[in-house]
């Protein structure tokens, strides 16, 4: 241990050594060592050995991207996207040599000035980090809630260019983003676009297993912008309060906490979120039992109504249901067999429904990928209402019999 | 025209046995339905609830009372209506092909439902009206009566021309032009209502509740009724119009109160339980290849019988014993009937229409 320790001071002091030796150099022509990354401007005088990115992301949570930091470059990698590796080169610095795995990599000039974005998840990352302003176009526009960002859109500032879920080529082309983030499913538009040289990064953070996985992904689009200290701070903050309230369910015995069920029907299949999905690992964490918590799926799993009624009939609690349901009557025209579920004869029937706009744009959507800490802050109190005296909901509501 | 021969002969001793295996048939089937799904409940479980005593599992009794019991009266009645309209389709235009949908009665059905999905708002507008607890109502009653316009204006039309093929071809331009509306509105339709208007369209025995069956039962026993009363005429009908005529059938009568049973048919159980494919054109031809006969009288009931075990089968299979989601009904229909069609009218050798 001792010895280890021994070698790495050594392996610093060499490093500090260049480091000041480069420093002089560097003095000589009065210029001094970065120590924030270049959020908005290009290196004017590249020295090769400096680090330009003093700040970095360091990835803890999530399985499917890593970024990894060499002097004036960075390397994405997103193993399971169409594009696998993107080199990230710091504006004004020369094009790094790229030989290996990298020969096929695609280069991205940073910090990058235009973006768009396919789902509302992906706006959270811009917004805080604070360079909204990069954001020019939006998939649906119609569906964004935040008003920040609605009042840039009347304002003209960022165009929908799928209003109708297929993508307008012509007027991405025409408004020539740097990087367009994928839903993380490839778009027939994609090759025509990438022809034009617009780069389309995928972000399926939907494939994290775990919501803090799922909300370290805004470090993607900080890395583009070159914000990760800021991406950093808000990730750490979020890591925290998220971890608190865990911890205050962790005493709780396991027949104390709440049955919980989720899901719809649609048509004869009735949809709830899988044991293995981060909604089941948001419910564990906010100290409930899931009742579908045998089911190994990671998305969603089928089942029918009988099944339905026979695990999630008897659930105390039912969370995420139909987001189309109104009041607790509406639903059981819908079907009357919903009545037989003992959360809907107490009452206990909640939604993520409580801010959305005209369109049927729900918040939650927008920002509750990004902000586990808030989710499980609602869930607690829902579950827990003892536990949780000073939150406000954020976005779930209960709703109404009629 | 009238068999009167007091005694069977093998013809009708077979015909008596069929009968006898259809009914057990029906009875095996609807018991399965009762019995199998994706929750086990032991039989005895079963037993006690169905003959009401209570059980200490609430679910158990939802499930059968509430699931299984209103699923298994829905195939039967919707497979035995569907067939028997096409039975009534097929006879009145003399044409094998002919079916209920054929006619765009089903079509009509359709724009009764898509106007009330995709053209009233959001479905919060839908609650906020006041609609919400009669909705499965209101979307029934306008597919009965889509059904009964798009029938009506066939019916003019038959008034004025007497050819049962112009007749056909009529009720197929009909029924491209009401299509065509429909998707029109569904091109103007939020995702949401879409939504919901392409989940009625998937076919379904599933999503009809007792309170819907309250109105599809009584309806479809009267469109058995109306395909009962007029069965010997409708024998008279097979030989010719004229031949009809010259036995004293008023065939303007005839054809009137045979739309009117079939639409109403057809109407009721499309608006319950969606477009349902194939069992309507498929099931009048395998009664009469079964019984080897075009006589109604063994037909209407033949078909009756029929068309509810083809329902229940599909019900059956589409519910995946072993697995518990659940298949599109109208994709087991037809890749199961489809082959099973072929095979039985290339064994009958094609004969079968006229019997």
């Amino acid at each position: 241990m001792f010895t280890f320790n021994l070698r790495k001071t050594v392996v610093l002091a060499i490093a500090m050594l260049v480091i000041s030796t480069l420093q002089l150099a560097c003095s000589s022509n009065d210029e001094v060592l970065p120590s924030t990354n270049l959020g908005t401007a290009c290196v004017e005088d590249f020295q090769e050995g400096i680090d330009y990115f003093p700040e970095k992301a360091s990835i803890s949570h999530a399985q499917n991207f890593s970024i990894e930091y060499h002097d004036y470059f960075k390397v994405l990698k997103i193993p399971e996207g169409t594009k696998t590796v993107y080199v990230l080169v710091q504006c004004g610095a020369p094009k790094p040599p790229l030989t290996g795995p990298l020969a096929d990599a695609e280069i991205i000039q940073i910090p990058i000035k235009t973006i768009f974005t396919s789902s509302t998840a992906q706006i959270p990352a811009l917004v805080d980090v604070e360079r909204v302003e990069v954001l020019t176009g939006h998939a649906q526009t119609s569906l964004v809630v935040s008003p920040l960002i609605v009042k840039r859109i009347n304002e003209g500032k960022i165009e929908s260019f799928a209003e109708n879920y297929e993508i307008d080529i012509e007027a991405v082309i025409a408004s020539n983003p740097r990087v367009l983030l994928s839903g993380g499913f490839e778009d027939p538009a994609y090759p025509a676009l990438r022809d034009a040289g617009i780069t389309v990064v995928d972000y399926p953070d939907w494939l994290e297993k775990t919501p803090l996985a799922r909300a370290e992904w805004p470090k993607v689009v900080a890395a583009l912008l070159n914000e990760e200290g800021v991406a950093e701070e808000n990730f750490a903050k979020i890591e925290k309060q998220y971890n608190d309230i865990k911890s205050q369910t962790d005493n709780i015995p396991e027949q104390e906490k709440p049955t919980i069920t989720t899901g719809l029907l649609y048509g004869d299949i009735f949809y709830a979120a899988g044991g293995s999905s981060y909604v089941a690992f948001l419910i564990r964490d906010a100290g409930g039992r899931y009742v579908w918590e045998e089911n190994n799926n990671t998305g969603s799993l089928e089942t029918d109504l009988e099944t339905a009624i026979e695990v999630g009939g008897k659930a105390n609690i039912w969370v995420n249901c139909s987001l189309y349901w109104p009041t607790l009557e509406s639903a059981k025209s819908e079907d009357a067999r919903f009545a037989e579920f003992k959360s809907f004869k107490t009452g206990q029937v909640w939604n993520y429904s409580r801010i959305a706009n005209k369109n049927g744009g729900f918040e939650y959507f927008e920002r509750g990928v990004t902000r586990p800490d808030l989710v499980l802050a609602d869930l607690l109190k829902i579950f827990h209402p003892e536990l949780s005296k000073n939150h406000t909901f954020e976005w779930y509501q209960q709703i109404p019999e009629r | 025209m009238r068999e009167s021969t007091p005694r069977l002969g093998p013809t009708g001793k077979r015909q008596v046995t069929l009968f006898f295996a259809l009914i057990i048939g029906v009875i095996v089937l609807a018991i399965l339905g009762l019995t199998l799904g994706s929750v086990n409940i032991p039989l005895t479980e079963i037993w006690k609830i169905s003959t009401g005593y209570s059980t200490t599992n609430t679910s158990w009794q939802t499930i059968v009372i509430d699931i299984r019991v209103p699923r298994t009266f829905t195939a039967l009645l919707a497979g035995a209506g569907i067939g028997l309209a096409g039975l009534q389709m097929q006879t009145l235009f003399r044409n094998p092909l002919a079916d209920p949908f054929v006619l765009g009665i089903s079509s009509g059905a359709s724009l009764g439902v898509a106007l009330i999905v995709l053209t009233v708002g959001s479905a919060g507008a839908v609650f906020g009206a006041g609609l919400g607890l009669f909705e499965n109502l209101s979307l029934a009653i306008a597919a009965i009566i889509g059904s009964t316009v798009v029938l009506f204006i066939v019916l003019l039309i038959a008034e004025r021309v007497r050819s049962a093929v112009t007749i056909l071809i009529v009720g197929l331009m009909v029924g491209y032009l009401v299509s065509a509306i429909v998707m029109l509105l569904v091109a103007w339709s939020e995702p949401q209502q879409l939504s919901r208007f392409v989940v009625w369209g998937f076919g379904s025995f599933r999503s009809v509740t007792w309170d819907e069956l309250r109105i599809l039962a009584p309806v479809s026993l009267l469109g058995f009724l109306i395909a009962g009363s007029i069965v010997k005429p409708l024998n008279a009908l097979l030989l010719g119009e004229d031949y009809a005529k010259s036995l004293g059938i008023n065939i303007r009568t005839l054809r009137i109160m045979t739309l009117t049973g079939s639409s109403l048919l057809a109407g009721i159980v499309t608006a319950f339980c969606g477009p349902i494919a194939f069992i309507g054109v498929a099931t009048p031809h395998i009664a009469r290849s079964l019984f080897k006969t075009s006589d109604h009288r063994i037909l209407v009931p033949a078909v009756i019988l029929s068309g509810a075990i083809i329902a229940m089968i599909a019900e059956l299979v589409a519910q995946l014993p072993g697995n518990n989601s659940v298949l599109p009904l109208n994709a087991v229909t037809s890749l199961l009937g489809a082959p099973v069609v072929v095979i039985v009218l290339i064994r009958s050798r094609l004969g079968a229409f006229t019997g």
